[in-house]
């Protein structure tokens, strides 16, 4: 369980926190903004934020073309190092959300590198924020068990999985191009994401920069 | 439509072909199937086609002594350093800069094989109408010059090249080849070979536009033509080429099969619509086509999810 180690939380939904071991910084969100957020020192720190990967790239022609895509890029890697250094790894080309005709398309391949004390979430999420996980049309996983829908998979540790939804009325959701399940009632449109709770208890690696790149993106 | 003296059509062959090892490969396999391909022009179309070679090169004497009467421009390297493919991009906006408004332009590189029969083919489908011709290629492994076989008809050409493959091709094969950029995927079964491409070679065009390209020829340079305007070569017996390269050179490769995800990976953020145009195709390189069913449900499933449905028409499916 994440404890404050202030004692104060305000608003107390916000009670989440992360530990940059780089800088052996501790933050701690105590607003809705990223300006709002504190530091203090990382003693007796435990739980974590959210990881969000959210850049995904699809047809060239959507590419962003502004100067600060470089800026993005560099803070997709940064969360997609820290998730790594927690036990998910997305490889390949990334995450990807491309239309095809009447399809919204979500693709991503992960390979899980652990299991125990984690969860996830693959695919189109309402919204995303640092301290929930989101929720959405996608696959989630808590700890060996992947689900889509009603349809369920365990895991072992070193899976490499593609997983990929195509959302028009319905969602379907394919794990390795076989089809794993079906969700009716889609609302789209949702925004892609893949969100990684790490829920073990102690502090845990995060990339360098990785606050700095959280603070820029999150909505909070 | 005729062009030049008496009605007399024009080809212009395209060959960049630079430092020592591609010169030796062009002046010594690579050009005798040219010179084969020639002799085959010349009995079908008589004299009604003239040919001049536009060739970049730093060997200008020897390369001017090989093709000693034949036409021929020679083209300097760049002055300054650059990577391969800006040089040979440059090799082929140079030659096709050069053409006359309605020539037919071939554009090659100095490591292509081509079959006895390919320009013959090529002036053929221009005289139907056609305004470019694309092609699939195989990569095949350099071996000494005396194991190099003599100029072959596209059949033989196509086989001889998938039976000795360069690892880069093996990566290609499905359900074995492990790219992480499966941009062409063979599918064998038994002796019969289908090929399925995104990046396919605009062999042959017609200069009767602007062709701005970049990167390489098989990125971009066709997207001038509408699809009508092109003919993709599928048949193993029309034409085929084969290109040759060092065990050196490689691909990124993973630690597993491609599979179809890792195929519409790739093609989400690196093909045009033309290429999945061309991936709708089935490009038969050996044996029969009809011999092969595996591709169908793969490609089936790739196109499924092209971001382009548009450039797909029904009839080329």
């Amino acid at each position: 369980m994440i404890t404050d180690p202030t004692g104060v939380l305000e608003p107390p939904y916000l009670g989440a926190h992360f530990f940059d071991q780089q800088s052996s910084v501790f933050y701690q969100a105590r607003g809705r903004t990223a300006a709002d957020w504190h530091f203090v020192p990382p003693a007796d720190f435990v739980g974590s934020f959210v990881k969000i990967y959210d850049f995904f790239v699809g047809v060239p022609a959507d590419d962003p073309k502004e100067p600060e895509v470089h800026q993005i890029v560099a803070d997709a890697q940064k969360v997609r190092e820290t998730m790594r250094l927690c036990g998910l790894e997305i490889v390949g080309f990334g995450g990807l959300r491309w239309k095809a005709g009447p399809l919204d398309v979500f693709q991503i391949r992960l390979r899980f590198n652990r299991l125990s004390g984690l969860s996830l979430f693959a695919g189109f999420a309402a919204e995303t924020k640092a301290w929930a996980m989101p929720t959405g049309v996608g696959f989630s996983l808590e700890d060996d068990v992947l689900t889509f829908g009603e349809s369920v998979r365990q895991l072992r540790k070193g899976d490499v999985l593609a997983l990929r939804i195509e959302v028009a009325f319905t969602a379907t959701a394919y794990i390795n191009d076989e089809r794993f399940g079906t969700a009716f009632g889609v609302v789209p449109p949702l925004k892609p994401v893949v969100a990684l709770f790490d829920r073990a208890p102690g502090p845990r690696p995060v990339a360098p920069g990785y606050e700095a790149a959280l603070k820029r993106n999150m909505e909070c | 439509m005729l062009t030049g003296e008496m009605g007399r059509r024009r080809m212009i062959v395209v060959v960049p072909a630079w430092g020592d090892d591609y010169c030796r490969l062009f002046l010594g396999p690579v050009l005798r199937t040219h010179k084969a391909a020639l002799e085959a022009l010349r009995q079908e179309f008589a004299n009604t086609v003239e040919v001049r070679y536009v060739v970049q090169t730093d060997q200008p004497v020897a390369v001017a002594r090989a093709l000693e009467g034949i036409d021929l421009t020679l083209v300097p390297t760049p002055a300054t350093k650059r990577f391969v493919f800006q040089t040979l991009c440059e090799g082929h906006a140079r030659g096709i800069e050069d053409a006359r408004e309605l020539d037919r332009v071939v554009l090659l590189n100095a490591d292509i094989m081509i079959s006895t029969g390919t320009f013959a083919a090529i002036e053929r489908r221009f005289r139907q109408g056609k305004k470019a011709v694309v092609c699939g290629g195989t990569r095949t492994l350099i071996r000494p010059w005396t194991r190099f076989p003599k100029p072959l008809p596209a059949r033989a050409l196509a086989s001889w090249a998938i039976r000795h493959p360069h690892p880069i091709t093996r990566d290609f094969f499905w359900g074995t080849g492990k790219t992480t950029h499966p941009c062409t995927v063979y599918f064998r079964e038994g002796a019969n070979v289908v090929l399925r491409g995104f990046h396919l070679h605009p062999l042959a065009i017609i200069k009767d536009r602007r062709t701005p390209f970049d990167g390489s020829i098989d990125l971009n340079l066709i997207e001038a033509y509408r699809t009508d305007e092109i003919h993709l070569v599928t048949d193993l017996d029309e034409l085929s080429i084969a290109e040759i390269s060092a065990k050196g050179k490689t691909y990124d490769t993973g630690d597993r099969p491609f599979d179809v995800s890792q195929i519409v990976s790739w093609a989400v953020r690196g093909a045009t619509s033309m290429h999945w145009w061309n991936f709708a195709h089935r490009i038969i390189i050996a044996g029969s086509g009809d011999a092969v069913a595996g591709d169908m449900a793969i490609a089936n499933e790739v196109l499924r999810l092209n971001p382009y449905p548009a450039a797909l028409a029904p009839t080329t499916i």
